[in-house]
């Protein structure tokens, strides 16, 4: 059997007439960082976002500890979503809610805790992202960038197995994105198994122990970390360099 | 031209593909309004959102619509002879027809736009998207709060909106048609029997599912960003507008039916 915790097995995914991926292959191991880099508009979201069954394949599996998730209903789907957190682009806060309204919102729906446990998971986690005292805020009083560390909150305080994080630190300012970088590091320490797509190279060189290049439908190479950081590989050399596309 | 047949072509199968996602999305509704949990608290804040936030509104309709039912009345039924029939005229119509008709169709402008934008809205920032990789359901926490917020309330407006539509009329009645108040009581008393209550009622409720279920569902499929929010919008309150108007002509048929036997 398999050790992987996320495997995609011959992805087909197309909307109407446009095919979008062909035949996507990859694996991402316990505790491992997967980074998935490829040109704008390739379907890299579309990739993460069928691995929580946001979206749905045309053919191919989708495994997450082995089961395959590829055509679940909604209903057998929130087991998985318990498991695997997704960290979207521009945090997906709820703007009619505080942001401590936020951050209860997954503690309230999927455990017994009660109202005193609820405000210290809620404080301990804001700590630890090092934006205490915010829980008052609403969205709309927040940065993009403390928006983005809130919805990375909300992701991780139900202490998930795996992270999929949607270009975390597009937008940000160098502080932000190396706030962010140390977050995922810290996260992936403790053992989660996570997944970056990102067009930031710099932090996909930082903080994925490999990564998938993604063109024309099908996954054209892996790079470990060291390759993306010595830019020994070829493939991601003529991504980098704007080649590939 | 082509692209203008194309267009046409495609109409009767958008129709077609609307009808069949709002049908859907009525399936949805009736399969998990029975599962666990019950979001209460979001019912009674969409309770006053969509109902109690609408009541000025259709308590203006209400009364200025019997006021002006009861100008015209008897302008016309003077000359007949004909002014003792205004209380019962006005009456009837208004609590058979125009009180829930008026009422559903202000609350689809106000509310039926709110949800589809609110919710498409929603949807453009992934917030719905949010919601679902929570692991919880945007048709639990989002479509049926409005849904039955909507089915509970608009019977209720438009009980009130009758009883002030009634008093609008009233009001005309004795200050500009010189129709004593008793008598005006009485008559409206002697016309109005409980089934006309029950077909008012039961109109309203079925209006509220025009109204709220096409609205979500123009909300939940928004797509193209903020120009699609506006579309669903205007989608939304024209295809409640519509619904309301057809399925009165089909209830009223149906209640006169079994009320009348006609």
């Amino acid at each position: 059997m398999s050790d992987a915790v996320i495997e995609m097995k011959h992805f087909r995914k197309s909307f109407g007439d446009k095919v979008v991926h062909k035949d996507i292959n990859f694996s991402v191991k316990k505790g491992e960082c997967l980074g998935l880099l490829g040109g704008s508009g390739i379907g890299k979201s579309v990739i993460l976002r069928s691995l929580i069954g946001l979206e749905k394949p045309d053919s191919g599996q989708i495994l997450i500890n082995g089961e395959d998730i590829a055509q679940f209903k909604e209903s057998e789907l929130v087991r998985i979503r318990k498991k695997v957190a997704y960290v979207f682009q521009g945090g997906a806060l709820f703007d009619s809610m505080s942001v401590y309204q936020n951050l209860a919102y997954p503690l309230l729906e999927h455990t017994d805790m009660n109202d005193i446990e609820v405000r210290n998971r809620i404080v301990d986690t804001l700590d630890e992202l090092h934006m205490p005292n915010t829980e008052h805020l609403y969205p709309a009083d927040l940065s993009g960038g403390m928006q983005k560390r809130i919805g990375l909150a909300r992701s991780i305080i139900m202490g998930p197995e795996v992270i999929l994080y949607d270009e975390p630190t597009a937008g940000l300012d160098p502080f932000n994105t190396i706030r962010i970088q140390e977050i995922i590091m810290e996260l992936k320490a403790k053992g989660v198994t996570s997944m970056l797509v990102t067009h930031d190279i710099p932090t996909a060189a930082r903080v994925c122990d490999r990564a998938v290049i993604v063109a024309d439908g099908i996954v054209q190479a892996g790079v470990t970390h060291e390759e993306m950081n010595s830019g020994s590989n070829e493939t991601y050399r003529k991504f980098i360099e704007g080649e590939l596309r | 031209m082509k692209g203008l047949l194309l267009n046409l072509g495609s109409l009767p199968f958008a129709f077609f593909n609307t009808i069949g996602g709002i049908s859907r999305l009525f399936g949805q509704i009736i399969n998990e309004i029975k599962l666990r949990p019950f979001y209460g608290n979001l019912f009674v804040e969409q309770l006053y959102l969509l109902c109690i936030r609408s009541q000025n509104l259709v308590f203006v309709t209400a009364i200025s619509t019997g006021a002006v039912m009861a100008m015209q009345f008897g302008l016309g039924l003077e000359k007949f002879g004909g002014k003792p029939y205004i209380p019962g005229i006005v009456s009837t119509s208004i609590v058979r027809e125009l009180g829930p008709v008026f009422a559903s169709l202000v609350v689809a402008g106000r509310v039926g736009a709110g949800i589809a934008s609110e919710i498409g809205s929603m949807v453009v920032t992934q917030q719905i998207d949010a919601i679902r990789a929570l692991g919880t359901s945007p048709i639990k926490k989002i479509v049926i709060p409005r849904v039955l917020a909507l089915f509970v309330g608009l019977p209720v407006l438009s009980l009130f909106a009758i009883t002030l539509g009634i008093f609008g009329g009233y009001l005309i009645g004795i200050t500009q048609l010189g129709l004593d108040g008793g008598f005006y009581y009485a008559k409206v008393v002697e016309f109005l029997k409980l089934h006309d209550y029950l077909m008012s009622i039961g109109k309203t409720a079925f209006f509220s599912f025009c109204i709220s279920v096409p609205a979500c569902y123009y909300g939940l499929n928004v797509s193209n960003g903020t120009k699609g929010v506006g579309i669903a919008t205007t989608k939304a309150v024209v295809t409640g507008s519509i619904l309301i108007f057809l399925s009165d002509f089909v209830l009223t048929k149906l209640f006169l039916f079994f009320i009348y036997k006609v």
